[in-house]
């Protein structure tokens, strides 16, 4: 049930804050419409916010793996605002397009040797959505251990998320040929994958506003 | 029966001002074939016997554009269309699958994963088709601006700065490659039917991927964010909404925003710090513009679509910051704001209380504490000058009377503290849905604890730990749901440094300060920061 003062919410919560003066730049006076609704079918009703990240330690960097990163996926990780995970397989992990961008990475990956047929996406956002009465959910799968995750299938491309480091995760598999190839017949080898990615570093720089 | 939109119709426009007629009178001349027969199903309405859909209001991509460049186009089921695996016979080509009205299939029958859908698996996304069923002629656009993170054998998948990623599957003739950053309506390949050696129908199956609070990074409904962007392409528009940035100081944030054209409903603000709409980088916070404001009752004609917020608490760290604002009804274009940008710098003043301490990210995350809004930086000694009280519980947990509905407490410490209001519900980001009912009796055994403050206040300290500024636990006398202020004598010190409002200081030390001046101050004008708002 829905408290009375919900509507308050909507209504005149910050009724208090509004200014009886008027405004620096006053409105245009112009007449009301009374057209029916056109694009916008309802309020939107969200939030965004900007993930404060929690870093693992610098001594968790897997240099194993990031030495198998190219030179210049390196750079770009120490730029991430995120912790870099990657797949540490070679055949993937040497493959690596990195993009970086201030509140998201993506690992772009097209397999070869024993991965070739393949397209490994990695990436991770600090940037959540909050929607009204939107209710808590844990995946029911788990992965990396015991953090639950949603693993699932889109149009044959198979996916697994989960939240760690405080930021969530995305990891896909993508078969140049779904029906054909058993990689991508079911959620093992996405799981896989996902148990398997390897904390290669970041800027490991206090992250969140803006 | 089904229900049905016909949510268009501006040609039936009346009572416009003349400026305003005209311009209709033009985009009406401008709209093409097929525009004034458009309507759609209702979202969660799927095809019969094709599974459950979700009933959801949200635009989830609220500025994005059409995926394809020209319309008309059609959004409905190819599995459960002509010439699908479980449609109705015929084939893909069948004029039944080039007419309206849509239908959603978001959560379609599959056997997968989708924490969004009632049966908890079903289809990521929406499928649309383009004006006929040839391949490789109708070009695919980029809905909104973005990154190309990826390119696989059948799909593009393009990521917005506010991590938001759009999909597109099955597509031909690609025009880009990965890293590429690309611009909402940029041409990037071919509606077709590439299904990696085993084609599909001709269709854009479209995707929207969010990271969604409390759930994760997952497939939010596409429809009505489709609906929303085919209005606009087929010329079903009104006027750009309006609005002014009309103060920022150190105390709030407020102006308006309108679509005059349909006042009917509020429209969103949305600020931009220290960046603009479109760079690529910046977010956006939108902020629900709703609030009454007596002189827009006369200048618009409606009253109830200003807007109001405190400042983030991360940017009051004496620099100089910009604010762009802008207004949104969910059209691709973002207008902004007459009056925007303006400047701001301000300073800190530490609140008295005690320190609790946030045990970790999922602590925080639960409290749903923004790292924009509610989270500052200070020293260490900073916060070493605030007594230690007991570590923040994991969750909020939230009860509500029964035999009330507006009395909303948070239990803690085995104590139960009243919310006052709904402001400072809003202020706390509390969804009062999901609160658990509890019984009068059964809250009468429970021990009073302080109310709530007005807004939280987290100190994120140089050795990384974050702490909440609350009260000592110590009862008080609850106020009234409908009180102003709602808080206590010594909570919500966030001041402006000085009268002038942009003056910068980090006073820090002053552990029981709480300025005279400043109580007046919020007292009169509600300086309280409402995350609430931002919606």
């Amino acid at each position: 049930m829905k408290p009375a003062w919900l509507p308050f919410f909507f209504g005149v919560a910050l009724g208090g804050a509004a200014c009886d003066a008027a405004p620096d730049s006053a409105p245009v006076s112009k007449a009301a419409g009374e057209l029916p609704a056109r694009s916008r079918v309802v309020p939107i009703e969200k939030a965004i916010d900007v993930r404060r990240v929690s870093w693992p330690r610098v001594d968790e960097v897997d240099d194993g793996v990031a030495q198998n990163l190219s030179a210049d996926v390196r750079q770009a990780v120490a730029r991430s605002s995120l912790p870099v995970l990657v797949p540490r397989a070679l055949g993937l992990v040497d493959r690596t397009v990195l993009i970086v961008r201030d509140n998201f990475y993506a690992a772009s990956i097209h397999g070869s040797d024993d991965y070739a047929g393949l397209t490994v996406n990695v990436s991770a956002t600090r940037v959540t959505h909050r929607y009204r009465g939107m209710p808590n959910v844990k995946g029911r799968d788990r992965v990396r251990g015991d953090r639950p995750a949603f693993v699932t299938s889109n149009e044959g491309i198979w996916s697994a998320t989960w939240i760690e480091n405080g930021v969530s995760y995305v990891v896909e598999v993508e078969c140049a040929h779904p029906s054909e190839d058993a990689r991508c017949a079911d959620s093992t080898f996405v799981e896989r994958l996902a148990d398997e990615l390897a904390f290669v570093g970041g800027s490991f720089a206090e992250g969140g506003a803006q | 029966m089904k229900r049905r939109f016909h949510p268009g119709r501006v040609a039936r426009a009346v009572a416009l001002s003349a400026g305003a007629t005209a311009t209709l009178a033009v985009l009406g001349l401008a709209r093409p074939a097929f525009s004034d027969d458009f309507s759609y199903d209702p979202p969660g309405q799927l095809v019969p016997g094709s599974g459950s859909g979700r009933v959801d209001q949200n635009v989830y991509a609220p500025n994005m554009r059409y995926p394809m460049e020209t319309g008309p186009a059609f959004a409905n089921s190819q599995v459960w269309g002509h010439g699908g695996s479980q449609g109705p016979g015929g084939d893909q080509c069948d004029a039944a699958n080039f007419s309206y009205p849509w239908h959603d299939n978001y959560c379609e029958t599959r056997d997968y994963d989708m924490p969004l859908c009632p049966a908890g698996v079903g289809h990521q996304g929406q499928d649309t088709r383009a004006a006929d069923c040839v391949k490789n002629v109708h070009w695919v656009v980029a809905a909104e601006s973005g990154t190309v993170t990826s390119i696989g054998s059948y799909s593009v998948y393009i990521t917005a700065a506010d991590g938001t990623r759009y999909d597109y599957l099955h597509m031909g003739s690609l025009q880009i490659a990965v890293g590429d950053e690309v611009t909402k309506g940029q041409r990037i390949g071919k509606v077709s039917n590439e299904f990696g050696g085993t084609p599909t129908t001709v269709h854009l199956h479209f995707n929207l991927r969010q990271d969604v609070d409390g759930v994760g990074n997952v497939y939010v409904p596409p429809y009505l964010s489709l609906v929303t962007a085919y209005q606009t392409l087929m010329g079903l528009t009104l006027n750009p909404p309006e609005g002014s940035l009309d103060e920022v100081s150190c105390a709030v944030i407020s102006g308006w925003a309108a679509s005059l054209d349909d006042t009917s409903v509020p429209i969103e603000a949305r600020l931009y710090f220290d960046g603009k709409a479109g760079d690529g980088k910046t977010v956006g916070h939108p902020i629900l513009a709703d609030e009454s404001r007596d002189d827009l009752c006369s200048a618009i004609g409606s009253c109830d679509h200003a807007f109001s917020v405190g400042l983030p608490l991360s940017l009051l760290d004496g620099v100089e910051h910009t604010v762009k604002a802008y207004a949104s009804d969910g059209s691709p274009d973002l207008s902004e704001l007459g009056g925007s940008p303006k400047t701001f710098t301000c300073g800190f003043e530490l609140p008295g209380g005690v320190r609790r301490k946030v045990k970790d990210v999922d602590a925080e995350n639960a409290w749903r504490f923004s790292a924009v809004w509610d989270e500052i930086s200070v020293s260490d000694g900073i916060v070493a000058t605030l007594p230690e009280g007991a570590d923040l519980e994991d969750a909020p947990a939230l009860v509500v009377s029964t035999s009330d509905a507006s009395v909303l407490y948070i239990l803690d410490q085995g104590k139960k503290r009243l919310v006052p209001d709904a402001k400072t519900a809003l202020a706390w980001d509390f969804d009062v849905d999901l609160a658990t009912p509890m019984d009068d009796d059964a809250l009468a055994q429970l021990p009073d604890g302080p109310v709530m403050r007005p807004r939280p206040v987290v100190l994120l300290a140089d050795s990384g730990d974050l702490w909440l500024v609350d009260d000592a636990d110590s009862p008080v006398v609850p106020v009234g749901v409908t009180s102003a202020a709602g808080g206590d004598d010594d909570g919500d010190a966030l001041t402006p440094s000085s009268g002038d409002g942009c003056s910068c200081s980090m006073p820090g030390s002053d552990a029981g300060g709480y300025p005279l001046a400043w109580a007046l101050a919020a007292s009169a004008v509600g300086l309280i920061a409402l995350r609430r708002r931002r919606r």
